[in-house]
């Protein structure tokens, strides 16, 4: 069988499975398709005059002063909780930028979205004092500022790595002790090197065609521009999906764990980057890497959105290249692996 | 062809094979039989140099095995005791599949494939995604994913579990007609009535073992077992059995109708014995028949157990 035909087949394999449609493309869009209906309304009412209290001194104040359509209160702590209390004021910002709400608003909404844009930005190396709301290289690039092109970005990111359950489930399907078409793989002479070339180009197909679907329907129907670099944003996730295959192969070696439980690990494996990579919202992302940052240094999805966001909101390319070569590197390492633990592969239980 | 020699495999402290040996000749169905957990299929994996093994050697056409042995891999087929097809390819793809692992001339894959559904039955659903087909039907599919290439040897693995009695029929009349073309056939079963009927010789297994092998003639000559003779009197006579059990060397007479089955010790010209009392009682008989053990008799005296226990 040549290449083409192998990876023909593979890609039906995958294309047919109704569970896997689902998961890579439904999933996505119904997420993304719940982000944008939730945030749509942000513009629809009056963004005017929020009155905020802020701490003296607070290291927040000069960036909130810029907002137009926030009116910062400079006053101590107790008096900021009284006003907040008498709901003088929509919102409190304390030293530490945590923001205090009264009751749920539109106004509080907006605020509580403007402090997560604030977290993010500056997590991305811009510090708050030079971070400027209205910032030059917003207007200039006609872009959205909200929280939710976070959750767009972390989305792709995601989807860039979905070719982690492809991998998984085609390197599962050639070894003898998780499978019995396994089995008939190992005991015929077909090249394994092959079988893993194929099914990462098939792999690689069925995954770009699910972020090229997602990106499609968010530019068409986000109110947002998302894309402002299109074809760089197309590298990191092409690069994404290099690396989803390599840790699917990785995942897949795992030994004698049934291919349905296994499933799972991928699962648990990329909610849990996307959630410690903002897709749950900024927040998390923020406490994570106050508390914790070597976990999104090492997190591919964080990477993936991080660089997506500069790339498009900031044109900011400096962490470009070293994304690449990071996912890369993931995507080396992984097949180094794979190749060497099933060559020659005997096993001692099937 | 095939040639173990004392293999020994442990799985931590369960031993699935004991020193065990076994040979197949060229062209010959070889019945691998065994209750479940003797060590057929561990036996096969060996073979196919799938699993490792603690001791002994195995050798296919005359070289040992070896995982990247890929002369040797051509040369055998496989089928699974489950299923090993993919449910989203239908007959014709699944099949070109696996063909395609061995074949890489597409015409004469093509080739290869059509002779494959044609040999299983399965013109009919060349389209049909293994959903769609009844248990049997799948069974062939499986069977056929093994053999399209033409392998000079075939391990089959139990393929007629939950099977019904066409598509049973249909598979061992096959497994025939590839003995017929040359192939050897490693052939694991605990349906003993089928191995009987199927096979050219048997490897009985049991904890891993080689407890008995060769053909069934051989088998039944080297069991000692008794002799039963079976006799349809015309009688209405009440003391027939107690006076049959009086006749030199019988253990045991079991009545059922008109139809006494005589248990006798082997190797004392038993029949000769008992023409002799028909004769001298004048009674009349419409059939009197030597039986010989059958394997299921011969399984139950070597391992001590039933087959399907």
């Amino acid at each position: 069988m040549n290449f083409l035909r192998l990876t023909y087949y593979l890609l039906v394999i995958n294309f047919k499975d109704f569970g896997y449609i689902f998961w890579t493309i439904g999933y996505p869009l119904v997420l993304v398709t719940i982000f944008i209906a939730t945030t749509s309304n942000l513009g629809g009412e009056d963004m005017t005059n929020i009155e905020v209290a802020v701490t003296e001194d607070n290291e927040y104040t000069e960036v909130l002063k810029q907002i137009d359509f926030i009116t910062v209160n400079e006053m101590s702590d107790s008096t900021a909780r009284a006003e907040l209390d008498a709901e003088n004021v929509t919102g409190y910002i304390t030293e530490d930028g945590s923001l205090i709400v009264q009751g749920s608003s539109f106004h509080a909404s907006v605020l509580e979205s403007v402090m997560n844009q604030i977290h993010q930005t500056s997590i991305l190396g811009v510090s708050p004092e030079n971070f400027n709301f209205e910032a030059d290289f917003i207007q200039s690039n006609d872009m959205e500022t909200e929280p939710q092109v976070v959750m767009y970005y972390s989305t792709i990111a995601m989807v860039s790595l979905y070719t982690v359950f492809t991998s998984m489930e085609l390197i599962s399907s050639m070894r003898p002790n998780l499978s019995t078409m396994g089995a008939r793989f190992s005991a015929s002479p077909f090249s394994k090197t092959k079988y893993i070339l194929a099914s990462s180009v098939a792999g690689l197909f069925l995954g770009l065609m699910s972020n090229a679907i997602l990106i499609g329907y968010l530019m068409i129907f986000s109110e947002s521009v998302l894309f402002n670099n299109l074809l760089p944003t197309l590298g990191i996730v092409l690069a994404g999906n290099i690396a989803g295959l390599g840790l699917g192969f990785i995942i897949g070696l795992t030994p004698r764990v049934n291919i349905n439980v296994k499933s799972v690990v991928p699962v648990v494996f990329i909610v849990g980057l996307a959630f410690l990579a903002g897709l749950m919202g900024p927040g998390v992302r923020t406490v994570i890497n106050r508390e914790m940052p070597l976990i999104n240094e090492l997190n591919p999805l964080a990477h993936i959105t991080d660089t997506i966001y500069r790339v498009n909101l900031m044109d900011n390319f400096e962490s470009y290249w070293p994304t690449i070569l990071f996912l890369l590197g993931i995507t080396f390492v992984s097949f180094f692996i794979t190749l060497i633990a099933l060559r020659r592969k005997q096993y001692d239980h099937i | 062809m095939i040639a173990m020699d004392k293999v020994v495999k442990r799985y931590k402290d369960v031993i699935a094979l004991d020193h065990f040996s076994f040979q197949a000749k060229e062209n010959e169905i070889i019945g691998l039989l065994g209750p479940n957990g003797c060590g057929k299929t561990t036996a096969i994996n060996c073979m196919l140099s799938l699993l490792k093994f603690d001791q002994g050697t195995i050798e296919l056409f005359g070289q040992p095995v070896n995982p990247n042995n890929n002369k040797t891999k051509r040369r055998i087929g496989i089928v699974p005791q489950e299923l090993a097809i993919f449910d989203k390819l239908n007959v014709v793809e699944n099949i070109d599949f696996y063909c395609g692992l061995y074949v890489t001339n597409k015409a004469e894959r093509k080739q290869l494939v059509n002779e494959a559904i044609a040999f299983v039955g399965l013109e009919k659903y060349r389209k049909f995604v293994p959903k769609q087909l009844s248990g049997g039907l799948k069974r062939r599919l499986n069977i056929a994913c093994g053999i399209a290439h033409k392998p000079e040897i075939l391990f089959l693995d139990e393929p007629t579990v939950a099977v019904d009695a066409q598509s049973r029929n249909f598979i061992l009349e096959g497994v025939k007609k590839m003995k017929e073309q040359g192939t050897t056939v490693i052939y694991t079963t605990h349906y003993l009535e089928e191995a009987e009927d199927l096979c050219d010789s048997f490897v009985i297994m049991d904890n891993g073992r080689n407890v008995a092998n060769g053909t069934l003639d051989e088998l039944q000559k080297s069991i000692s077992t008794t002799e039963s003779i079976t006799v349809k009197f015309i009688t209405e006579d009440d003391t027939l059995v107690s006076r049959l059990k009086q006749i030199p060397h019988v253990n045991q007479v079991l009545q059922s109708q008109d139809k006494y089955s005589i248990q006798f010790e082997k190797n004392h010209n038993n029949l000769a014995n008992l023409i002799r009392f028909i004769e001298d009682n004048s009674l009349t008989y419409t059939e009197i028949a030597s039986e010989q053990p059958s394997l299921s008799s011969i399984f139950l005296e070597l391992t001590g157990k039933e087959l399907r226990d």
